[in-house]
């Protein structure tokens, strides 16, 4: 650094006086939320690169950034699949509680999984579901309780990936198809986690009351939302 | 909405630890106070609002000095008037046990408004490129986006700048 840009950083000089704009913005934030039809399954389609990595700390802009439901980002490239005789890792299995949501287009499920508070159906292959390459399995239908755990499920979308908005009986939902895509959620416990062994291919998320529903099947976008509609 | 409250104090926490950098930038580029503090209220609002294309992990205070230059350059473009923005140098309070003496701190004095006057010669873009850089102490990468162009064209603002300064001293 020359002596005059020495000078020139040292140079005290008097600003106007800054105000402190900090309550005016939380009121205008707190008056007007920024789209009524999306508060939970939120919005953003991140365009910024990201590295197909579990952030390493969690900074404070992190967690004003973890509100609960669903958020979706660009990443350069779509992680590594995992080799396939790594298990789907869906949890314990389950009985099929009453309360399960079931879509009647699919019927009951061959299985049942239960982990961190997601259920997740599994579907085998069969006529109309074709196994899944990422997957093996025909469909599975997971559903994350968004109300009683503030957590969310963050994709990464790599640049194969096409994401499109959609509705399921007038909520906001997303259709992610064409390239694998990873998984992301953070426990309750504010853990941020990654479903290592999975990657969707075709998959249709969206909300549900309080709940986040995510459909993934190597299925036309149309019979995805087919079936989620005929969830009761 | 479950966690709303408390991401809103996050929030509020980060708008205050980042408000007078925010207003100082907005005053380089609108040349007033008025208009800067409209500039750094809008801009927090859309900050907020864009959220999602924030890369998570990366230094905050970039990511929104963007935005608050975009907000007040389209302000500037905006206005009839364009003002330059006026600093003048800090007053000097001496304190009682280091207290320069008269002359030193006339001596002092003088030299801050002469710089202060130099800088005032310059044209706008370099002007406001040494503010930044300088005055401000933003990085050479935040300074260009700040002006909205490259890091080299920063550069070379500076030097040219500079020698200009050394020329008028």
């Amino acid at each position: 650094m020359s002596e005059l840009e020495a000078r020139l950083s040292e140079l005290a000089v008097e600003w106007p006086e800054a105000p402190d704009v900090a309550a005016r913005v939380r009121a205008e934030l707190e008056a007007r939320p920024r789209r009524r039809l999306w508060p939970r399954i939120a919005i953003p389609v991140a365009v910024l690169a990201l590295v197909a990595a579990v952030p390493p700390a969690r900074s404070t802009v992190l967690d004003w950034l973890g509100f609960d439901g669903v958020r979706i980002e660009r990443v350069p490239k779509a992680p590594t699949p995992v080799p396939s005789v790594t298990p789907l890792q869906l949890g314990e299995r389950a009985p099929l509680a009453s309360a399960t949501l079931v879509p009647s287009e699919l019927g009951p499920p061959d299985a049942v999984y239960r982990a961190d508070d997601i259920v997740t159906l599994l579907y085998r292959p069969r006529a109309g579901l074709p196994e899944s390459e990422n997957t093996g399995a025909g469909a599975l239908l997971s559903v994350i309780p968004g109300e009683t755990n503030p957590e969310f499920i963050r994709k990464l979308a790599g640049p194969d990936t096409t994401i499109g908005r959609v509705t399921v009986d007038g909520e906001p939902g997303f259709w992610l198809a064409g390239a694998p895509h990873g998984l992301i959620y953070t426990h309750p416990s504010g853990d941020i986690r990654e479903a290592p062994s999975r990657l969707s291919g075709n998959t249709l998320v969206w909300r549900r009351g309080a709940k986040t529903l995510r459909l993934e099947a190597d299925i036309t976008k149309e019979r995805a939302l087919q079936i989620a509609r005929s969830v009761p | 909405m479950v966690g709303r409250p408390r991401h809103l104090d996050d929030y509020e926490q980060l708008v205050r630890e980042h408000q007078v950098i925010a207003f100082r930038t907005a005053y380089v580029i609108t040349g007033s106070a008025a208009d800067a503090e409209e500039v750094v209220q809008d801009a927090f609002v859309k900050a907020y609002r864009a959220r999602g294309r924030f890369r998570e992990g990366a230094p905050f205070r970039p990511w929104l000095l963007a935005i608050v230059a975009n907000e007040a350059r389209n302000r500037r473009r905006s206005l009839a008037r364009r003002a330059r923005f006026e600093l003048h140098p800090v007053e000097e309070r001496p304190s009682a046990d280091a207290a320069p003496s008269p002359e030193a701190a006339l001596l002092v004095r003088e030299q801050r408004a002469q710089l202060l006057a130099a800088i005032d010669t310059l044209g706008e873009e370099q002007r406001q490129a040494v503010a930044c850089r300088y005055l401000l102490g933003l990085s050479e990468q935040e300074t260009a986006s700040v002006l909205g162009c490259r890091p080299g064209t920063v550069k070379s603002r500076l030097s040219r700048a500079l020698a200009n300064l050394e020329g008028e001293l």
